[in-house]
C-alpha cells in the first residue's frame, strides 16, 4: 500500500506556521503564570497592616517590587492607625527629619549624649490620657515597610532608644517616609 | 577627689552603676553596658527620679538643659529586674555623680560601696528582701576585693543586718537613712551633718595596728564634734581619748577645718585596703522606729462556687480575692477575663493622716464601672487601708490595659506642686 502525502502550498504552509506558533505562544504564556508570584490577597494585607501577622517576608518583598501594592497597603493603614503622619513637608531634605507632628502626637528625635551612635524617639501625646499606640510603622517612598513595638506610655510619652543605623531610624528621619501610629 | 564605686546587689550578682549622664530625652532610663537596651524598671526609675514626687530631682536638681525636657540616663554593668533594693544605691550614686565621684569601669576607686535599701520619699531606708542571697551572689566581687587589697563596704537597712552574718569576714554598716551614706562619704554640707555623727573612713581590715604607746595609750583624739583639717591629700590626725579598735580614724573636710587642738600624729590617708573593709554604725542618734511604707495591691476578684458576679458586683457577695504580684517592675502578673468578675485596689496608708491622689489610666479597653473615692481626690487627709474596685466586662476582643498612679503625701495635693510618694503598677487582662 502507498500512502500519498500531499505537501500544501506555500501559502498554507504559512498558515500552518502561524497556528503552530500561537499554539506555542499560549503554552508560553501558561507556564509562566504557573510560575509567576502568587497575588497578595487582601485579607493577607489585613493580617499585617492590623498586627495580627508582625512578620510576612513575602509581602514586605513585594510591597518594594509592586507600587500599587504598597499605596493599597498605605491606604490601608491609614484607615485603622491611630494616628497618620504623612510624608513631611521638604523645607530642606538635605537635613535630617527631627521632628514630626499631628494634631494626636509628635515624633521627636534626639541623639544622645551619652552614646552619640545612639537615638531617643520620644513620641508626646497630645492628651496623655488617651489609649496609647502600641506599633510604629514606616513606609518608605521605595514601598519598603519597617515595624516597631513600642513600650507602654508613662505620662503620655513613649520613648525608645535606638541604634543610629537602626532602619526604622533611617525611615523616620527620612521626609518621604510615612509614619503609621496604631 | 576619691572616686568611688556603686554597686547594686541582685541575686545574680553585684551589678555597678557605671555612669549617670543628663540626656535629652523624655523619661530616665537605665541601660546596660552602655547599650540600647533599656531595662524594664526604667519607669520606676523615671518615677524615682522626676520632682515633684521623685527624689532625684528634688534632691539634687534642678538640671539645665537644652530643650524641653531632660531626663538621666543610668548605665549598669549587668540587668538589674525588679524591686526596689537598688532605689538607696542609685541615690547614692546620683550624690557622687553630682561631686564628679561616681567612678566608671575603668576608673581606679578610693573604694567601693555595696548598697541594698528602699528608699521613701524622706530619705528613710526601707528593708529589702533576698540580701543574704544577694550577698552570696556577691562571692567573687568580695573575693577580688580583698585579693586586690581595695575597700569594699556594705550598706544595708538596719533591718537586714542579720541576713549579712552569713559571711564572718565583712562586716556591714546598718543604716536607717541614705544621708548616713552620704555623711561616710562627705557628700553633705555642714548644715546637713550633725556634730554627733562622724563620718567612718575606709579601714584597712589587715593592715598594722596602731603602735601603742609606752604607756599602754593610744595617740589621742580630742573629738569636739567637728571635722579637722588634714592637709593634702587628707591625712589622718589621732587622739587618744578613745581607742582605735572602737573609734575609727576621722575623714575630714578642708572647708570645716577649725584648729586641731592637739595633733599628735599625722599619716598619710590610707590608700587601697588589703582586705573588706570593717564599718561600724555611723549614727549616734536613737534609731527611730522604722517608718511605714505604703503599699499598693491590686486583687483579682471572681466568684466563689455557687455565686455569680452579677452577686458579686449587684449584690455585695463577697468574692474570692487573688493578690496579683509583680513581674517585672511594676508590671503585675496578667489575669485572664474568663471567670473575672472584677479588680480591687487597696493603699495602705499607714497609721498617720495622709493626703492620698489615685488615678486608673486605661490605655486600653474600659471597665464597667470604676469609681474612685472621695478620699483618693488628693484633698482629704486619711490613714489605714483605702479600697475600691472595678468592674470588668464579661468579654473581651481585646486586652484591657491600664496602669495605675497614687500619690501620698503630708500634704494637700493639688497639681504637682505637693512632695509626695509616688506608687505605680501596670496590669493586663486578656480575653
Amino acid at each position: 500500500m502507498t500512502i500519498q502525502i500531499n505537501l500544501p502550498d506555500d501559502q498554507s504552509m504559512a498558515t500552518v506556521q502561524e497556528h503552530f506558533a500561537d499554539e506555542d505562544n499560549v503554552r508560553q504564556t501558561l507556564t509562566a503564570m504557573r510560575e509567576a508570584e502568587p497575588t497578595i490577597a487582601f485579607s493577607r494585607l489585613w493580617r499585617f497592616a492590623s498586627g495580627e501577622v508582625t512578620h510576612d517576608a513575602d509581602l514586605l518583598t513585594a510591597l518594594r517590587h509592586d507600587s500599587k501594592l504598597a499605596a493599597d497597603v498605605n491606604a490601608l493603614l491609614q484607615k485603622i492607625s491611630w494616628s497618620h503622619l504623612p510624608q513631611a513637608a521638604a523645607a530642606s531634605t538635605d537635613e535630617d527629619l527631627r521632628l514630626r507632628e499631628t494634631d494626636l502626637c509628635a515624633i521627636r528625635i534626639e541623639s544622645s549624649r551619652a552614646e552619640p551612635d545612639q537615638v531617643y524617639v520620644i513620641i508626646e501625646l497630645k492628651d496623655a490620657e488617651a489609649n496609647a499606640p502600641r506599633t510604629l510603622i514606616t513606609s518608605a517612598a521605595g514601598g519598603t515597610l519597617e515595624r516597631l513595638e513600642l513600650p507602654a506610655a508613662q505620662g503620655g510619652v513613649i520613648q525608645v532608644l535606638l541604634q543610629h543605623d537602626d532602619a526604622v531610624l533611617i525611615a523616620l528621619r527620612d521626609h518621604g517616609t510615612e509614619v503609621f501610629l496604631r | 577627689m576619691s572616686l568611688v564605686r556603686v554597686f547594686i546587689p541582685t541575686t545574680e550578682g553585684p551589678v555597678a552603676i557605671e555612669r549617670i549622664t543628663r540626656e535629652p530625652a523624655a523619661q530616665s532610663a537605665i541601660c546596660v553596658k552602655r547599650t540600647t537596651r533599656v531595662l524594664p524598671i526604667s519607669a520606676a526609675y523615671d518615677a524615682f527620679v522626676r520632682a515633684p514626687s521623685g527624689v532625684i530631682e528634688r534632691e539634687f536638681g534642678p538640671w539645665d538643659v537644652s530643650g524641653p525636657r531632660g531626663a538621666f540616663r543610668l548605665d549598669v554593668s549587668g540587668p538589674i529586674t525588679d524591686g526596689e533594693s537598688w532605689q538607696l544605691g542609685v541615690f547614692i550614686a546620683h550624690a557622687l555623680a553630682a561631686e564628679n565621684r561616681l567612678a566608671g569601669p575603668d576608673d581606679e576607686v578610693a573604694e567601693a560601696l555595696w548598697i541594698t535599701g528602699a528608699l521613701d520619699s524622706d530619705l528613710g531606708v526601707g528593708a529589702v528582701g533576698h540580701v543574704a542571697e544577694k550577698l552570696h551572689a556577691s562571692a567573687d566581687l568580695i573575693d577580688q576585693h580583698i585579693k586586690e587589697g581595695t575597700a569594699l563596704r556594705f550598706f544595708v537597712p538596719d533591718t537586714n543586718l542579720k541576713s549579712m552574718t552569713a559571711r564572718e569576714d565583712i562586716e556591714s554598716t546598718a543604716v536607717t537613712s541614705a544621708k548616713d551614706i552620704q555623711r561616710h562619704l562627705n557628700l553633705l554640707d555642714e548644715a546637713d551633718a550633725p556634730a554627733s555623727v562622724i563620718p567612718a573612713p575606709p579601714i584597712p581590715a589587715n593592715a598594722a595596728p596602731e603602735p601603742q604607746s609606752g604607756n599602754g595609750l593610744r595617740t589621742l583624739f580630742t573629738v569636739l564634734g567637728i571635722s579637722i583639717l588634714v592637709a593634702g591629700a587628707g591625712a589622718f590626725i589621732y587622739f587618744d581619748q578613745q581607742p582605735i579598735k572602737t573609734v575609727p580614724p576621722i575623714v575630714v573636710k578642708e572647708k570645716s577645718a577649725p584648729e586641731p587642738v592637739k595633733a599628735a600624729q599625722v599619716k598619710p590617708a590610707p590608700k587601697a585596703a588589703p582586705k573588706v573593709v570593717v564599718a561600724k554604725p555611723v549614727t549616734a542618734k536613737v534609731k527611730p522606729a522604722p517608718a511605714h511604707v505604703p503599699t499598693l495591691k491590686v486583687y483579682e476578684l471572681r466568684a466563689a462556687a455557687g455565686s455569680s458576679c452579677a452577686a458579686i458586683q449587684f449584690s455585695d457577695a463577697k468574692p474570692v480575692k487573688r493578690a496579683l504580684g509583680p513581674v517585672s517592675g511594676d508590671q503585675l502578673a496578667d489575669s485572664n477575663v474568663a471567670g473575672l468578675c472584677g479588680l480591687e485596689f487597696e493603699v495602705a496608708v499607714g497609721p498617720e493622716d495622709r493626703f492620698v491622689s489615685a488615678a486608673v489610666n486605661l490605655t486600653r479597653g474600659r471597665f464597667v464601672r470604676n469609681r474612685l473615692p472621695e478620699t483618693l481626690k488628693g484633698n482629704l487627709a486619711t490613714k489605714g487601708n483605702l479600697r475600691w474596685r472595678a468592674h470588668v466586662p464579661k468579654r473581651l476582643k481585646r486586652p484591657v490595659r491600664y496602669n495605675i498612679s497614687v500619690s501620698i503625701s503630708k500634704t494637700p495635693i493639688s497639681g504637682l506642686a505637693a512632695q509626695t510618694q509616688t506608687l505605680t503598677a501596670r496590669h493586663r487582662i486578656l480575653p
